[in-house]
């Protein structure tokens, strides 16, 4: 017990005492939990500019484009009859897209005739298109049911409600689930502040074994490991704290989650990503060469997470690869815990995973330290 | 120049880290974004019904659900409570309730509601199962009508213009491999100049060089420009080629941006070093610069929306001038003069270094400056 003691209050000395390894480990994990969070601060992109192409210019076409501008995604800001105008506007994103109402498209309507619409907003941004299309479809589908209640109400002896019903025989009530707003911070930070921790503790670790192999101080005893790791864990969960308070109290990221809970179901996502970092340390001949690495890795780590991008949508052996990497399953874990208020029984299967991944980098850092003790940094 | 040329190439031949950043990694990285996103499964996002009528009406709105090109009908499940539980576990994106006397609701037009509960913590898929959620109810709902001689007044047409297949992931990829390579190129500046300082042969490459300073730097650097342009152009080629894209706009156009990106990302590089002159602290500051800079872009979120600080910082860095040239470039068939004010941006990055060239001298002459750790 002693030395277990001992072992952590050294490794405690060797972070604190170490100015780089600070800078990374606590620095780094500060800064990027409050650096990464401002682009999306806005949540939504709203008011974004389209131009109506109306060839019609009678009262009904004038109406619908009132009804779009009211909308809060879109504002129309140009009303023209020349499409190429619109669409060169679109191509040098001046407009995020634009709406194309057909010439008798108020006599059609008048007739009883469906009349068609044209909604073209830019496909290369998935969120300008979605903005654009979605308003569009709401303000006509309004529009519409509005015309044809109407005319059920002056045709024939309809009741209001049964006027209702022949506009839109089925209605579809929405009820979005743990991002009420459908802002963007509060879909991509959890999952990013899971990710940012890993980072950071890989490079801080990786720092700390280069550094020791340079002294050539390497004992892997599995109870010098479990110290080890205790003491990175305990800096892990502290910062991780600080995130579930100070961050989210900042920027008022909603959850529904316990904060408790949260720390019990990504411990074993902490545990994997230190026995990670004190196993890659054998690897890399240079302290500077793990932040390197780390920044380039960074970016296909959180895709392969199958949270910014759907896991449907890939390739199903590499989203098992995917696993492999310690914050796949933490950031499935923490954010169906903490987000969406999952209790431990709804992430088993992602829980234990977490654990396998313990297990198995626990064995692969007493290996390497057995087979080869680790050569001193090359330079 | 022959002799600095001469001196890099054997201190590259000697050192496997700078194989893997020439070589290796620029394969590597961008071929694995490449994996994630080039499957063109059409994304058949699971969803659970809770069937409360389950009447032939009912059952039929369900089958034009299932048919669906985005869904996947993964469960039905009798109560409300077993479909959340679903879908904190995981395995569902949305829960749809069709109510108790839906069917006789229909005939005797009584509007039934349908109660679409779906997940916007994960706000990509949500949205898609709503588009095709609310799509195949209206679907029905015009079907419906019109068998009761009531047809809509104003039918919308939706076009994605430039990605009339609405393939959103094919359109990451590229970006994305391009930040990856931003990124290594300069990761790399930094840490060929870097080491030399660390390693106190800067006396040494200056010698090579002649003792003139730019002809030092440009000597080392200029072989890792030349190669990270070329092999820019092929990742391109391949890249397209394999994602199905086509090119649409200005081909040179592009291959003007991207020499700028390249020559922007070393300068970037050079400048830093020639600024604070110690490859660890400048390391982690080019970390704090690059790494966030795709989420910076505008890419994913729109640069517009941005508010304050980060609206400003988006303009502040290289990468998303070059991004937004080739999404226009490739995809939206921009005209040439939209790339003018990003190549000149790129170009001013490029010139950086000159601001350092006096600090620069410092480094190479001093060897007291070397070596710091």
């Amino acid at each position: 017990m002693r030395r277990f003691l001992l072992t952590m209050r050294q490794e405690l000395i060797a972070i604190f005492g170490d100015r780089a390894v600070v800078l990374v480990l606590i620095g780094g994990s500060l800064f990027y939990a409050l650096f990464y969070p401002l682009p999306y601060q806005a949540q939504v992109a709203t008011a974004l500019p389209v131009a109506v192409v109306d060839h019609d210019g009678s009262e009904l076409s004038r109406q619908l484009i009132r009804w779009i501008d009211a909308t809060e995604q879109v504002q129309v800001t140009l009303t023209t009859s020349d499409i190429l105008q619109a669409r060169d506007a679109v191509r040098r994103k001046a407009l995020a897209g634009y709406i194309e109402i057909p010439n008798h498209f108020g006599r059609q309507v008048l007739r009883g005739e469906p009349a068609r619409i044209g909604v073209f907003a830019n496909g290369a941004y998935l969120v300008l298109y979605s903005q654009v299309a979605n308003a569009t479809a709401s303000a006509s589908l309004a529009l519409s049911q509005d015309i044809v209640e109407r005319r059920a109400l002056t045709g024939a002896a309809h009741s209001p409600q049964a006027a209702k019903a022949l506009a839109m025989p089925v209605a579809v009530d929405l009820h979005e689930l743990y991002n009420p707003d459908g802002g963007y911070a509060n879909y991509v930070v959890p999952a990013v502040l899971i990710l940012i921790l890993q980072q950071t503790f890989l490079i801080g670790i990786c720092m700390v074994q280069v550094g020791r192999r340079g002294q050539g101080v390497i004992d892997r005893a599995p109870l010098v490991l479990v110290a080890r790791v205790s003491v990175y864990l305990a800096l892990q969960c502290l910062l991780l704290g600080f995130y579930m308070v100070v961050v989210y109290g900042l920027f008022g990221f909603p959850h529904l989650g316990s904060a408790g809970l949260a720390l019990l179901a990504v411990l074993p996502g902490f545990v994997a990503v230190t026995l990670l970092g004190l196993l890659l340390g054998c690897l890399f001949t240079s302290r500077e060469t793990a932040l390197q690495v780390m920044m380039l890795v960074s970016v296909p780590a959180l895709f392969l997470a199958g949270f910014a991008w759907p896991a449907e949508a890939m390739p199903g052996w590499l989203v098992n690869l995917g696993l492999l990497i310690p914050s796949t399953g933490s950031i499935d874990a923490f954010v169906r815990v903490y987000q969406m208020g999952a209790g431990l029984e709804e992430i088993r299967a992602t829980w234990l995973g977490l654990w396998c991944l313990a297990l198995l980098y626990a064995i692969g850092a007493w290996w390497v330290g057995r087979r080869r003790p680790c050569r001193g940094p090359s330079s | 120049m022959t002799r600095v040329l001469a001196r890099e190439w054997a201190r590259f031949a000697a050192t496997s880290r700078l194989w893997w950043f020439t070589l290796l990694l620029p394969v590597m990285l961008p071929g694995l974004l490449l994996l994630i996103f080039v499957d063109q499964v059409p994304d058949q996002l699971p969803v659970a019904v809770v069937d409360q009528d389950q009447s032939a009406g009912s059952r039929q709105l369900v089958r034009a659900l299932d048919s669906t090109p985005g869904l996947r009908i993964a469960a039905h499940l009798p109560d409300m409570n077993a479909a959340a539980s679903r879908v904190r576990q995981g395995e569902v994106y949305a829960v749809i309730v069709v109510p108790r006397d839906f069917a006789r609701e229909v005939i005797r037009a009584e509007q039934p509601r349908i109660q679409l509960y779906y997940n916007r913590q994960t706000l990509t898929a949500g949205n898609l199962v709503l588009r095709e959620v609310r799509t195949a109810v209206t679907t029905t709902a015009i079907g419906i009508g019109m068998a009761q001689g009531v047809s809509p007044a104003v039918l919308v047409e939706s076009h994605a213009l430039f990605n009339p297949g609405l393939e959103f992931g094919r359109f990451l990829a590229l970006p994305l491999a391009v930040a990856v390579l931003h990124v290594l190129m300069v990761v790399l500046a930094i840490d060929v100049t870097g080491r030399e300082l660390r390693d106190g042969s800067a006396g040494d490459w200056l010698d090579a060089g002649g003792g003139g300073m730019v002809t030092a730097l440009l000597g080392k650097l200029l072989p890792y420009m030349v190669w990270f342009f070329v092999f820019g152009l092929l990742l391109l080629a391949v890249l397209l080629r394999l994602l199905g894209i086509e090119f649409k706009g200005s081909l040179m156009v592009w291959i003007l941006g991207w020499l700028s990106l390249v020559l922007a990302s070393f300068g970037l590089g050079a400048f830093l070093l020639g600024l604070l002159g110690n490859l660890r602290l400048v390391t982690s500051v080019a970390s704090v610069l690059v790494s966030p800079a795709f989420a910076y872009s505008g890419m994913t979120f729109p640069s517009a929306a941005m508010e304050g600080f980060a609206s400003f910082w988006s303009q502040a860095l290289p990468l998303g001038y070059f991004l937004h040239l080739q999404s226009a470039q490739v995809l939206m068939e921009a005209p040439p003069a939209a790339a003018l004010w990003p190549v000149c941006a790129l170009l001013l990055f490029a010139l950086l270094p000159a601001l350092t060239l006096r600090r620069w001298r410092r480094w190479f002459t001093d060897p007291g400056s070397w070596g710091r750790a």
